[in-house]
């Protein structure tokens, strides 16, 4: 048996407040894959809504403030592509120890391809089988990670993934910009639930926190039966095992 | 501003953005537009063997221009002095109009090809606040002009009007009831422009690039129109950025590579002209005179500064397709000469005001589909960023907003007040008894979407609760 992989979980303030659903699916995914995740308490912001509208001082601030919170040598997971940019791409411009956490710094996706592999299945009986993907704007064009979350969605027997047209298309949440620019922001919700809708699917999967408060928003309002989950979430709900070696 | 949908009453973007979200017509036509552009654009890309490369190299030859911008511009100058052309400097939109309406008066009318950068030092008004005459000669423009609306689109300008508005103006100005029909509109806007090539007395253009080692001026169209406009008048003004120089000719065509592919989606637009000098003393045709005037107008001070990239912008409007924004509001409800996100960098450049300082950089959701579809990569999310710092060090955010910014920064550097803020809410949540707020809250959000509250246990909470578990 390999030594466990460590792994120091940044839970970010919209799944701690908002979300905790997200980051015990994080944990228990984790730990089912063999994983030892620790939560140091200490973290609360990453900084990215203030850097975002032009705060750079307190942006800074708290970048300082995470990378002492998240001091260590394990690799640090982050279950929102927008809060892993701000760590990865612009904590190396704001402080001189930036470079070193952001070395360290995986979103979710990317740390569920790193490790040997794994395999899942849907939950019980009734369980939502198909599927559709909304890329997040951060991870994919941000991080360039386009890959990790459809493999890992790949992997999920007896469900169907159905494509999304413009998934590409930013679902309108922006941060900030969802109440500054609100016709915008709503505009553009709408045209992602009906592309959302057209493929049939039952289930809307997102790997960023930002999206999944933008789309949660606008199926509820609607009272729409779609549901959108984290990709952790769709994890945890079915059996998951690490794959056995041959 | 002068718009069809109502821009007149609109304080600012953010009113004009209100209105134009809600034309059902406007949003039709800007998707069906934009959609048609992207993709005529991602097949012409397709034709080259590798596009990143051919990416890079326009970038390359973007950025070897404005690595020594002053050297180069000398070079242009000397060059086209050499060529037998005037140069003239223009520190801004003011001077640059003045130039140019001293060059034109007394020669009858002036014929003008598409030029952003006469949009952009609002020529035509001086033109004609001068009693000289001109006519635009793309066909957008024209009709545009026709319509007294500006363009709502650097390279399709008006992208926003259907071929029955289209007849409706050009039928109205030539006294005929014409058909919906784009080949007899352009046939017919063809006859009429042609009268006005031949009254015109001056020419006025754009240019694309400017070629330092040769003196030329390099100008792109698909009409023909330009050539006309170019070489027909006895002399031609040619209004030019002065970031839009390139050092040599092989650069010219590392960029002409990419420029019609992003801008409309073909591998060379139907004209190249490559202006150097006017008429020889052999030649039959061609303007005896030829003014090239240099436009600064901000640009001199954007080098200088963390936006600088934009300057490498060829204004083929192709980030104006992807941008989503764009897709929903179209040009006009920006209300400025530059559309879209490098709209959002050039109107703070040329026209630096609250406006475009402090409201109109947050009109973006930094999805960055911009800088993914950009022919010379610049980074337009990094670039829009900073111009959202730099208003924040300047000041300029409302008082509530710095503070609200203020206070929220002071509770998350202190995880023991961000707890206590965190078990409050957590606190209020379970005496409301509802997962998410719908007509509380704040209207921006709860207006279309429904709002979590904090969550009853939130994770850090789960998260001791589970360590003390045996």
């Amino acid at each position: 048996m390999a030594e466990p992989k460590r792994l120091s979980l940044f839970a970010t303030c919209l799944v701690d407040s908002l979300y905790p659903r997200v980051g015990q699916a994080v944990v228990e995914t984790l730990e089912r894959l063999g994983c030892q995740v620790g939560y140091p308490e200490g973290q609360t912001c990453c900084g990215l809504p203030f850097y975002n509208n032009g705060f750079v001082d307190e942006a800074r601030a708290l970048a300082e403030r995470t990378i002492d919170a998240m001091a260590g040598e394990e690799t640090v997971v982050v279950p929102s592509g927008s809060c892993a940019w701000m760590m990865r791409e612009i904590y190396p411009t704001l402080s001189e120890r930036g470079a070193k956490l952001s070395s360290r710094v995986r979103e979710y996706s990317e740390v569920l391809d790193e490790l040997p592999g794994f395999r899942a299945k849907t939950g019980a009986e009734g369980a939502p089988r198909k599927l559709t993907y909304h890329p997040s704007c951060h991870l994919t064009r941000g991080l360039g990670v386009d890959a990790p979350p459809r493999r890992a969605l790949a992997r999920i027997e007896g469900t169907t993934l159905c494509p999304l047209k413009g998934e590409t298309q930013c679902c309108g949440f922006g941060g900030t910009f969802s109440v500054r620019y609100p016709e915008i922001s709503t505009a553009m919700l709408e045209d992602k639930l009906a592309d959302a809708a057209k493929t049939g699917a039952e289930l809307l999967v997102v790997t960023d926190v930002g999206c999944l408060m933008q789309l949660e928003g606008g199926l509820k309002r609607k009272e729409a039966a779609t549901r959108v989950v984290h990709l952790s979430e769709l994890l945890a709900e079915g059996t998951l095992e690490p794959e056995k070696k041959v | 501003m002068s718009g069809p949908e109502g821009q007149k009453a609109a304080g600012d973007i953010r009113d004009r953005a209100r209105l134009a979200v809600a034309n059902e017509r406007l949003r039709l036509a800007l998707a069906t537009a934009t959609g048609r552009l992207l993709e005529r654009s991602a097949r012409a890309f397709d034709t080259l063997p590798d596009q990143r490369r051919a990416k890079g190299q326009a970038r390359a030859a973007r950025q070897h221009g404005l690595a020594n911008l002053d050297v180069h511009l000398e070079r242009f100058v000397a060059n086209c002095v050499k060529n037998g052309m005037h140069v003239h400097f223009a520190a801004d939109a003011g001077e640059a109009a003045r130039i140019v309406c001293e060059l034109a008066k007394d020669q009858g009318s002036v014929i003008k090809s598409k030029s952003m950068a006469t949009e952009e030092i609002h020529l035509n008004d001086a033109l004609l606040s001068r009693g000289i005459d001109v006519i635009e000669t793309d066909l957008g423009e024209w009709v545009l002009q026709l319509a007294k609306e500006k363009p709502a689109h650097i390279v399709a300008p008006a992208l926003h009007k259907t071929t029955a508005e289209f007849a409706g103006i050009i039928g109205e100005k030539i006294g005929k009831t014409l058909p919906e029909d784009p080949a007899a509109l352009v046939t017919a806007a063809r006859a009429r422009l042609r009268e006005e090539f031949i009254r015109g007395g001056v020419g006025v253009s754009g240019a694309n690039f400017g070629v330092a080692e040769t003196g030329t001026l390099v100008l792109i169209t698909n009409e023909g129109n330009g050539r006309l406009v170019t070489s027909g008048p006895r002399t031609h003004i040619a209004l030019m950025g002065i970031e839009k120089v390139v050092p040599t000719l092989d650069g010219v065509v590392a960029l002409l590579r990419v420029l019609a592919r992003s801008g409309s989606g073909q591998k060379l637009t139907s004209y190249t002209s490559f202006i150097s000098g006017p008429r020889r003393a052999d030649e039959p045709d061609g303007p005896d005179e030829i003014h090239v005037v240099l436009l600064d107008n901000g640009r001199s001070r954007t080098l200088g500064t963390d936006q600088w990239e934009s300057l490498l912008c060829i204004r083929c409007g192709a980030c104006l397709n992807a941008c989503p924004v764009y897709q929903r509001i179209g040009g006009h409800a920006y209300g400025s000469t530059y559309p879209g996100p490098i709209g959002l960098i050039a109107t703070a450049m040329v026209r630096p005001d609250e406006e475009s300082q402090a409201v109109m950089p947050h009109a973006s959701s930094l999805c960055g589909a911009c800088h993914e579809i950009c022919p010379v990569q610049i980074d337009l999310p990094r670039m829009i960023l900073s111009l959202r710092a730099q208003s924040v060090a300047e000041g300029r955010p409302p008082a509530l907003e710095r503070m609200l910014f203020w206070m929220a920064a002071f509770v998350f550097r202190r995880p023991w007040l961000y707890r206590a803020a965190l078990g409050l809410g957590a606190f209020f949540a379970r005496l409301v008894g509802r997962s998410h707020l719908r007509s509380f809250g704040p209207k921006a959000w709860t207006r279309s979407r429904d709002l979590p509250m904090v969550a009853k246990t939130p994770f850090r909470t789960w998260w001791a609760e589970r360590k003390r578990r045996p």
